[in-house]
């Protein structure tokens, strides 16, 4: 279509205007080039993906910022679950560590635990984690934790729901 | 990248708390075979809704295959929001001088790696973002962690001293000092802990009054005072020797998660004693019987 084609040559002078600061601005932050060139390649990315960039407004520096910020902690986030997850591997026994393609799944499935669990509250943190990771029924926990049933599903269906959200 | 759906159009908030329900649903046990044939019915609805459950399906499957121990460690090692503001900024600090170097060089990784630190001779006093006065005492490093649901002192090596202060948040959280060799919750309000090479000694200077007197009831719970008549040797309501689940009771003002734990009202605290890998303590562990 005409105006895909449009909007992937906006894009395009978007990313030769903007690409050299935007980069720079993202290797101060993480001290790092490698990653710096891998955010700042997102951070186009998530725009095209999010919006055209026909309604970038007049200053695209503050929504490329924006953006760019947000993938900065989102980056940090994943390296302490990374560095979280190493720490465990490093304490157990090495015939309890996962093949290293299971433990890609399972960094991916931390990744997004954690994304959900940093914004419900502790204790549907807690029921979550009993059902899912510790593989208790909905009825031990509620005995466990001394609340009915119907609470456990409560919280249960928030922790859900919070995950199927999560983008 | 993280997950493959279709990024950008998003699904309807209701449709997903329903697919929530369909989930706490299936997942309970309690499914009857009508509920599989209303759940596809449900699918069918709309192109939204089959995505919906795709997705959960998906989050379902992948929870399954997660080693649940692992990951449960994993998560827990996580930084508190307010540690990872401060390894933030730790970045800043990395130009240290050479002579911590040389320091750091000779201590072990955990203890160079802790939150806070002193070196041998040094004395360090410090307050906590929730009003708690710390104070390291010479050679110890500890690991703060101060989360919405609780507050947690790792004590990697060393001794602390705490005198809590009225904590600012709105939920009453829990102070919890942990040592290799197992759990203390604090109900006092100052109190030592010192990690020993086989175990951790605690004192209590100062508890909840209600607990410091033993007149108030018989309660296992409360703490002889400084003149009762068990302070010369270990109380009775303390208890002997005991495993784990008993010691939080032993342990007047703590609860311990422990193998082991026993606690004497001494001349001005309660010291408690507790360990995890021995089924009791070495004699020069027990607190000098005061006079």
């Amino acid at each position: 279509m005409p105006s895909t084609e449009h909007a992937a040559k906006q894009l395009h002078s978007l990313y030769s205007d903007h690409h050299g600061w935007l980069y720079g601005w993202l290797r101060r932050k993480l001290g790092n080039a490698c990653d710096a060139a891998d955010l700042a390649h997102d951070t186009f990315l998530r725009l095209f993906v999010r919006r055209l960039p026909g309604d970038l407004g007049d200053e695209p520096r503050a929504l490329l910022t924006h953006i760019a910020k947000g993938l900065v902690i989102d980056h940090w986030r994943r390296q302490d679950v990374e560095r979280a997850w190493l720490d465990t591997l490093a304490s157990v026994a090495p015939s309890e560590v996962p093949s290293a393609e299971a433990q890609v799944l399972i960094l991916d499935v931390l990744y997004r635990i954690e994304a959900v669990l940093r914004d419900l509250p502790p204790r549907t943190c807690e029921i979550f984690l009993l059902s899912q990771l510790e593989g208790l029924t909905y009825q031990r926990i509620a005995e466990r934790m001394d609340v009915s049933l119907i609470t456990v599903k409560r919280h249960m269906r928030t922790a859900f729901a919070a995950c199927l959200a999560l983008r | 990248m993280k997950t493959s759906h279709a990024p950008g159009a998003d699904l309807d908030q209701a449709i997903l708390l329903e697919a929530a329900d369909w989930m706490v649903l299936m997942q309970s046990g309690e499914a009857s075979d009508s509920d599989h044939a209303q759940l596809e019915r449900w699918q069918a609805i709309s192109p939204d809704h089959e995505e919906a459950w795709r997705r959960a399906e998906e989050l379902l499957g992948a929870l399954d295959r997660v080693p649940g121990k692992l990951a449960r460690g994993a998560l827990s090692r996580l930084p508190s929001p307010e540690r990872r503001q401060i390894l933030r900024l730790g970045l800043l600090l990395l130009a240290a001088p050479t002579a911590s170097w040389l320091a750091l060089r000779h201590t072990p990784w955990r203890e160079w790696s802790a939150d806070l630190r002193t070196a041998t001779g040094e004395q360090r006093t410090l307050d906590l973002a929730d009003g708690t006065r710390l104070v390291l005492n010479t050679a110890s490093a500890v690991n703060v962690s101060l989360t919405a649901s609780e507050r947690r002192l790792t004590l990697l090596t060393g001794e602390i001293l705490i005198t809590t202060g009225s904590d600012p948040s709105p939920m009453s959280r829990p102070f919890i000092v942990q040592t290799s060799h197992g759990t203390l919750r604090a109900l006092g309000t100052r109190f030592s802990a010192r990690r020993l090479e086989n175990a951790t000694r605690a004192a209590v200077f100062e508890g909840r009054w209600r607990c410091a007197r033993p007149t108030r009831g018989k309660s296992p719970y409360s703490m002889p005072a400084n003149n009762s008549p068990f302070r010369r040797r270990p109380s009775r309501q303390c208890g002997p020797w005991m495993p784990a689940p008993p010691c939080g009771r032993a342990a007047c003002c703590w609860s311990a998660t422990c193998r082991w734990a026993n606690c004497w009202p001494n001349w001005g605290a309660t010291i408690v004693v507790f360990c995890a890998a021995t089924r009791r303590l070495p004699d020069s562990l027990s607190p000098a019987p005061s006079r």
